[in-house]
């Protein structure tokens, strides 16, 4: 019975839930934001930097050991924090681009349609890319996915700006 | 026939002439070209809805046809509920050439998952209550309920995560699907433990919470099927000076 009353209440939790999100939708609907204002800037150099195996390898050589993985610690965190900010940019241009690709300009819709693909696979990388930078405090993983993810960044702001140079996009390629 | 029940019966009919509208509505407005599983299964539900009321006024239909009968509509229902829910999901995430295949694939490895989960559920808290014929029912139900909402609690949070946009109507059909989900859920995890061999009060309430529950989630189709698909607007402002964003690219370039 009590398991019973457990699902009652979760099921309860996820109504109210629903109800939430529908009424977020309604108003995200409605609201008129420049992402430009939201967007985070990256620092897609010292992201490549914090990520370098070479740079590690240095850091590995040259410091001791207790010290060595208080840096690499920290550094996974700081690379973290970027690939937030790439995400949550990435979630904004989408946005942007969402609404780029119902443009009666079959070019914008094409590259519209290129920046949408781009965030979505950049976000896709950074929901993998966290974990395995924890994992990398204890384990020697490959780095190849966040090099691609910073690649990917890099991707994404060029077609912005093309995007920009011909369709109303703010001034987010700047902020980026 | 006790007050509330009389209530229940009369949502029941408004459901039905409410889902005979949704299915004018689907055909005149083409969805089922763009959903045809949630078109089926409009059609099942409609049937599901009206034979059953139909039999309960019936004078010769004995409660065995009555059971059998509700238990077809239920089990297919079910059924065709996966494949709007697999509609759902295609939809959503294989608008983007980044998630074409991702979307079919997740929707199979959630739905293994949640498979395990609930028939676990099932296992560990069976049936009970003394009307154990329909008590089972309403366990293979909630089996199916935590199913649906676990697929599309998913979906929700998947695509907010990616921040893929959701068309309108595909929105509204889910969150039609997750309300009535979630309301059988509970009714049916209340059902399956304390369901008695005569009808009670309790039953009389369930039934219109669930009468109530598949209204609201018809309405809410209706509401989404009767407005037009919305398109995204484009931001407020017209374009900044972005010519150093546009001379770093071209510097690259050359």
């Amino acid at each position: 019975m009590t398991i019973s009353i457990a699902i009652v209440v979760c099921s309860i939790v996820v109504l109210v839930l629903l109800i939430r999100l529908a009424r977020r939708q309604y108003i995200v609907a409605r609201r008129q934001e420049n992402p430009a204002d939201q967007i985070r800037s990256v620092d897609i150099e010292a992201f490549r930097n914090l990520i370098d195996p070479h740079e590690e390898q240095y850091l590995q050589e040259r410091l001791p050991a207790a010290e060595f993985r208080k840096i690499k610690r920290q550094r996974i965190r700081a690379a973290c924090d970027y690939i937030l900010c790439a995400a949550h940019n990435a979630g904004l241009l989408l946005s942007l681009a969402e609404a780029a690709r119902h443009s009666p300009d079959p070019q914008v819709v094409a590259a519209a349609t290129r920046l949408i693909d781009n965030a979505v696979r950049l976000r896709l990388y950074a929901l993998q890319a966290i974990p395995k930078l924890y994992i990398a405090l204890w384990l020697p993983v490959g780095r190849r996915s966040h090099v691609a993810l910073a690649d990917r960044y890099e991707t994404m702001v060029r077609h912005v700006v093309l995007l920009g140079l011909r369709y109303p996009a703010g001034s987010i390629s700047s902020a980026l | 026939m006790s007050f509330l029940l009389r209530i229940a019966h009369g949502l029941w009919i408004f459901c039905a002439l409410i889902q005979a509208t949704l299915l004018w509505l689907v055909a005149r407005r083409r969805v089922y070209q763009q959903f045809p599983f949630f078109m089926t299964y409009l059609i099942w539900l409609l049937l599901k809805t009206a034979v059953p009321l139909a039999m309960d006024y019936a004078p010769f239909v004995t409660g065995d046809q009555y059971y059998y009968a509700y238990t077809i509509g239920r089990a297919g229902a079910a059924v065709l509920s996966f494949g709007v829910l697999y509609e759902l999901f295609t939809k959503t995430l294989c608008n983007h050439r980044a998630l074409r295949d991702l979307g079919s694939n997740l929707f199979r490895i959630s739905f293994v998952i949640l498979l395990v989960f609930a028939t676990a559920l099932a296992r560990f808290v069976p049936a009970a209550g003394t009307g154990q014929r329909m008590a089972e029912l309403y366990l293979l139900e909630r089996t199916v309920s935590v199913l649906q909402i676990g697929l599309l609690l998913f979906l929700f949070v998947f695509s907010r995560y990616l921040g893929v946009s959701w068309r309108s109507r595909a929105f509204g059909i889910a969150l039609g699907f997750g309300i009535l989900a979630s309301v059988t859920l509970a009714t049916t995890a209340i059902r399956s433990q304390v369901e008695p061999v005569v009808r009670s009060g309790v039953s009389d309430i369930i039934d219109l919470i669930n009468e109530g529950a598949l209204l609201s989630c018809n309405l809410i189709w209706l509401g989404y099927l009767l407005g037009f698909e919305s398109t995204p607007l484009p931001p407020p402002r017209l374009p900044d000076d972005d010519l150093g964003p546009w001379n770093q690219e071209l510097r690259r370039l050359l």
